[in-house]
């Protein structure tokens, strides 16, 4: 285990993860932003949270996605970043798997609002957030000096 | 007395996670401060506690079970051929009925309860016919046809609709039986 955390390969790797993990959750949030109501009946939809929760999750969660796909890109905060989108990704698989247990069939509203009827929920979406889990826990575990203002910071601090 | 020389603590690797964490909540609630803030000044705000309940429309799943059409002259030539089942609601069944028929009402936003459909097969079962035939009210969709198909999905097998429902088996018979 220590040899694999010392492997030299992994910013350049956990590199890519981050970016491709920031550009997921900024696409993620857009369509919440732009249309918060929609993303309350999707969250809605899914009849697993009390109704005076809704509408604070629609508002917040969005720009929450936005914070963590912006320090993923730019590698700064990266591990506190890892754990907002891990946290954030259990959240949804837990909510897609109670989706699929009481068989709602509808989309998932991941990408796009539930009433354009894209992206279903099905295993396949479950899996795909999973492998996105994966990718926030390798950045987390093994990106211990990612490229990026964390590592900018931390060259300057040691030149002064 | 000789001093110890003073090292600085170094925190332990839960401690730095367990700041890491905290360093995440911390994020979370300065975005979602920013969030609300966002929300009270954008035009098409959301108020932050919603007071009435959505109304959610979720399709009920499709059922796929096959199931035989049945035509209405059939089904009158030959009653005791099958067990009847009536999809209609309460108040249709009581006013005419086929058959033997029993009353299970179909209903287009719930599903029919699992007990109804196992309580069922118990019926057909103790019957002793190996057919089931479902007419509902012959309408587009026509219910009997959904009931059908509810009831072949449950595991019953041999299931089919009237083609038309009650109305054709009320022309086919010249009236209620």
């Amino acid at each position: 285990m220590k040899d694999l955390r010392a492997w030299r390969g992994h910013p350049a790797v956990a590199l890519l993860a981050r970016w491709y993990l920031g550009w997921v959750f900024l696409a993620a949030a857009w369509h919440k932003i732009v249309d918060p109501a929609s993303f309350a009946l999707d969250i809605a939809t899914y009849e697993m949270v009390p109704l005076w929760t809704i509408n604070l999750m629609a508002i917040t969660l969005p720009w929450i996605e936005v914070a963590a796909g912006v320090l993923l890109l730019l590698g700064w905060r990266v591990r506190a970043a890892c754990w907002l989108t891990g946290g954030m990704l259990v959240m949804f698989i837990i909510a897609l798997g109670w989706a699929l247990a009481q068989g709602l069939d509808t989309s998932c509203g991941c990408f796009a609002s539930t009433a354009e009827g894209a992206d279903p929920i099905t295993w396949r979406t479950i899996l795909r957030d999973v492998a996105w889990l994966a990718l926030a826990l390798y950045v987390g575990i093994f990106d211990r000096a990612p490229w990026g203002i964390d590592r900018f910071r931390a060259q300057r601090s040691v030149h002064a | 007395m000789n001093a110890l020389p003073m090292t600085p603590r170094v925190p332990t690797a839960s401690q730095r996670e367990l700041r890491v964490v905290a360093e995440a909540c911390s994020w979370a609630a300065a975005v979602a401060l920013f969030a609300i803030g966002f929300n009270a000044v954008r035009p098409t705000s959301l108020p932050l506690v919603a007071h009435t309940p959505y109304q959610t429309l979720v399709p009920c799943p499709d059922v796929q079970a096959e199931v035989e059409a049945v035509p209405a002259v059939r089904a009158l030539a030959d009653p005791h051929a099958a067990f009847w089942v009536d999809a209609r609601d309460a108040a249709a069944f009581a006013t005419t009925r086929f058959g033997s028929a029993v009353n299970l009402p179909y209903d287009y936003l719930d599903p029919t309860p699992p007990e109804a459909l196992i309580q069922l097969g118990k019926t057909i079962l103790a019957s002793g016919k190996s057919r089931v035939w479902v007419y509902g009210d012959g309408a587009t969709p026509d219910s009997g046809e959904q009931l059908a198909k509810e009831i072949a999905a449950s595991g019953i097998r041999n299931v089919g609709y009237l083609v038309g429902g009650a109305k054709a088996l009320l022309a086919g018979s010249g009236g209620a039986q």
